[in-house]
């Protein structure tokens, strides 16, 4: 088990007969996901890559228990669906669902922690523990096991970071996309937790991105960790009042800058780098530096 | 978006909140005619969504109708910080006794609204904070129970004027039902007998929940779906899937060059989006180069492909670099390969920015730089 997902996690697929949900299904086989069931309503008794599929949660939870579920649903449904799953006994929520409003998200992050669950998301690439299983859209073939935590706001750049973190011989115990929106299901401090707190994770990388204050939340836990920090943040040439591509990367106000993020993860003793390349050679340094 | 004053208003005296007496005008005959109706005295207020409009000289008193007229007229005609007014909103002078603060606004990292009041209204509520934390109130509101008026009026307990409370539930109320990131009354204004109005009032509705909020849908038509541009005025163009990729890459390309826009293309990539992406950044004036950075994770890059090709098919006068990884990556190469692209196959963004610099002759240390060569 590494954080949150282990090779024995039994994943249901919501919205596995649409478009992406059949691709992605397909990807997560191949990379040995246990994908027990999918749910899409009034499609049930069909069969999607050989994983049957439910008209509901309730029929699919009776059927073939899962701990975890993946929504490929789109944004009108995805607080609708993410509740039918944890109403469900599901106790691990991947939206990977972009243009999710963010009252839906605010409430659905609140549905889950009532009942003792997590949301990751939404617009997360999701969840990878490498070698063990894939609940999301990333490429497997850019990640290797390993000893190295990732935790990141931005998904195509953690597979670049992750990516090089493999080609250096630097693999990595889970790979986790927060989701980029102004809410994120599960904080960057609140996974840090959970690396710091993993047997398998001997060092954690965070990439952040303007906007927001998740970095320098993160930044006050990574104070208290032994563990090795090393972080990479975009968008230093970003300009102020902005929003870079969604709503959550904006400085606004003179507030949520890179130089304002880099400051505090330096002064939390959090190793910075300053391009994406760099950031496998300082987790290469900051590792032997420990033995 | 951003509502106009006019409209949050509407939404205030829908729910019950007080707000002044006065109209919207497009033109200073109408503007005059309203201030005639109200007396004479009024506030001519130019509705643009801009931040600071008071000091930039967008809110005006008049005296009388003439003068309101003239008013409008001179506002219709400026720019208040850039942007220039369609309507004035023409209102009744308030005598205002003291003033409050009440806000309503998502706070991501707790993932939940935050309710902001002060008794210090009618200023920017950040500085009051910065100075004076204690005269501001904050407090989470659980998203799914929403705001009821035992929790308001403990909210508001430390301001002891009657009401406040009820305002600031039916904010509330507002800010859940319209899906707003921010609702604001600032200033709240206490009248010498004792009645709350809502002087101003700032509204923001979540973009991504246009769809289920049918009255505002109109004003957000116009926006792409699913990519976003923001033109910077550089030399070298970017086409990226992902936000936080796009932004990494521009901050490459700052290290030697100038970016010429910000473009995500979202996790929708066809065809047809990325043809428009590539002619929405080929059509920019002064470009040196096009990059395009994107990863094959739920989008299909050789379907992206095929509409980088057609538009490179057109003739495109600059050179154009692409890395492009992940599910389908070999296919993808051969299509751009085919259509002219100079596709880079190694990992790291560095050494497709170096490769572009270089053909752009923008290369670090004089043109001569080797893809890869940092």
């Amino acid at each position: 088990m590494a954080i949150l997902v282990g090779a024995e996690t039994r994943v249901c697929v919501q919205g596995i007969t649409g478009r992406i949900g059949r691709t992605q299904t397909r990807y997560m086989l191949e990379a040995g996901t246990r994908i027990v069931s999918g749910v899409t309503p009034g499609k049930g008794g069909e069969r999607v890559e050989g994983v049957p599929v439910y008209g509901s949660m309730a029929e699919a939870q009776q059927a073939a228990p899962a701990e975890v579920s993946i929504l490929f649903v789109p944004p009108a449904v995805a607080e609708a669906a993410g509740a039918e799953a944890l109403a469900a006994g599901i106790g691990l929520l991947v939206l990977v669902t972009e243009g999710v409003p963010v009252h839906s998200a605010m409430r659905l992050r609140a549905r889950a922690g009532a009942t003792g669950a997590r949301l990751i998301g939404p617009t997360t690439p999701g969840i990878i523990a490498p070698g063990r299983t894939k609940i999301g859209i990333m490429p497997a073939r850019f990640f290797r096991p390993g000893p190295v935590g990732l935790i990141s706001r931005s998904g195509t750049l953690s597979y670049e970071i992750g990516a090089e973190l493999s080609a250096a011989g630097l693999g990595q115990s889970a790979v986790v996309g927060m989701g980029a929106d102004p809410v994120a299901g599960t904080d960057m401090a609140e996974l840090l937790r959970l690396f710091a707190a993993d047997g398998e994770t001997e060092a954690v990388v965070l990439v952040g991105e303007v906007g927001g204050a998740q970095e320098e939340r993160a930044a006050r836990f990574a104070a208290s960790m032994s563990k090795p920090v090393v972080a990479y943040i975009a968008g230093r040439s970003a300009p102020p009042g902005v929003r870079m591509g969604h709503a959550g990367a904006i400085v606004q106000g003179g507030m949520g800058s890179a130089a304002e993020k880099l400051e505090a993860l330096e002064a939390a003793g959090v190793t910075t780098a300053a391009r994406p390349g760099e950031v496998a050679g300082l987790v290469r340094r900051v590792l032997n530096g420990r033995s | 978006m951003r509502l106009h004053e006019f409209e949050g208003k509407e939404l205030f005296r829908e729910a019950g909140i007080e707000v002044p007496a006065g109209a919207v005008a497009q033109c200073p005959e109408e503007a005059a005619r309203i201030a005639a109706e109200l007396g004479g005295e009024v506030v001519v207020k130019a509705q643009v969504l801009v931040g600071g409009r008071g000091h930039a000289g967008g809110i005006c008193m008049a005296a009388t109708p003439q003068e309101a007229g003239r008013l409008a007229a001179d506002l219709l005609q400026r720019r208040i910080r850039g942007c220039r007014p369609e309507k004035v909103l023409v209102e009744e002078r308030l005598d205002i006794a003291r003033e409050f603060y009440l806000g309503i606004a998502v706070d991501g990292a707790a993932g939940r609204p935050a309710v902001v009041l002060s008794a210090e209204g009618g200023v920017e509520i950040e500085k009051t904070a910065a100075a004076r934390p204690e005269a501001v109130v904050r407090a989470h509101v659980d998203p799914v129970a929403g705001l009821d008026e035992v929790r308001a009026r403990e909210l508001v307990s430390g301001l002891g004027t009657k009401g406040v409370a009820e305002a600031l539930c039916r904010l509330y109320r507002i800010f859940a039902a319209h899906d707003a990131v921010l609702a604001e009354i600032n200033p709240l204004a206490v009248l010498p007998d004792g009645r709350l109005v809502a002087a101003d009032a700032v509204v923001e509705i979540d973009d991504a929940a246009l769809f289920r909020q049918p009255r505002w849908q109109a004003r957000g038509q116009g926006r792409v779906q699913g990519m976003t541009f923001v033109g910077l005025e550089g030399e070298i163009g970017l086409v990226c899937s992902g936000a936080g990729l796009a932004m990494a890459t521009m901050d490459l390309i700052a290290e030697h060059a100038r970016p010429a826009n910000f473009l995500e293309t979202g996790g929708g990539i066809t065809r047809e989006l990325m043809a428009a992406a590539m002619r929405l950044v080929l059509g920019q004036p002064g470009l040196k180069g096009v990059l395009i950075n994107i990863y094959g994770g739920i989008n299909p890059i050789h379907e992206g492909a095929l509409g980088i090709a057609e538009v490179m098919a057109g003739g495109v006068g600059v050179p154009v670099v692409a890395k492009a990884l992940g599910n389908r990556q070999e296919e993808t190469w051969a299509i751009l390969e085919r259509a002219g692209v100079e596709v880079v196959r190694e990992l790291e963004s560095e050494k497709a920015v170096a490769a572009l610099l270089c053909r752009a002759g923008l290369a670090a240390g004089g043109g001569n730089g080797h893809p890869g060569g940092r």
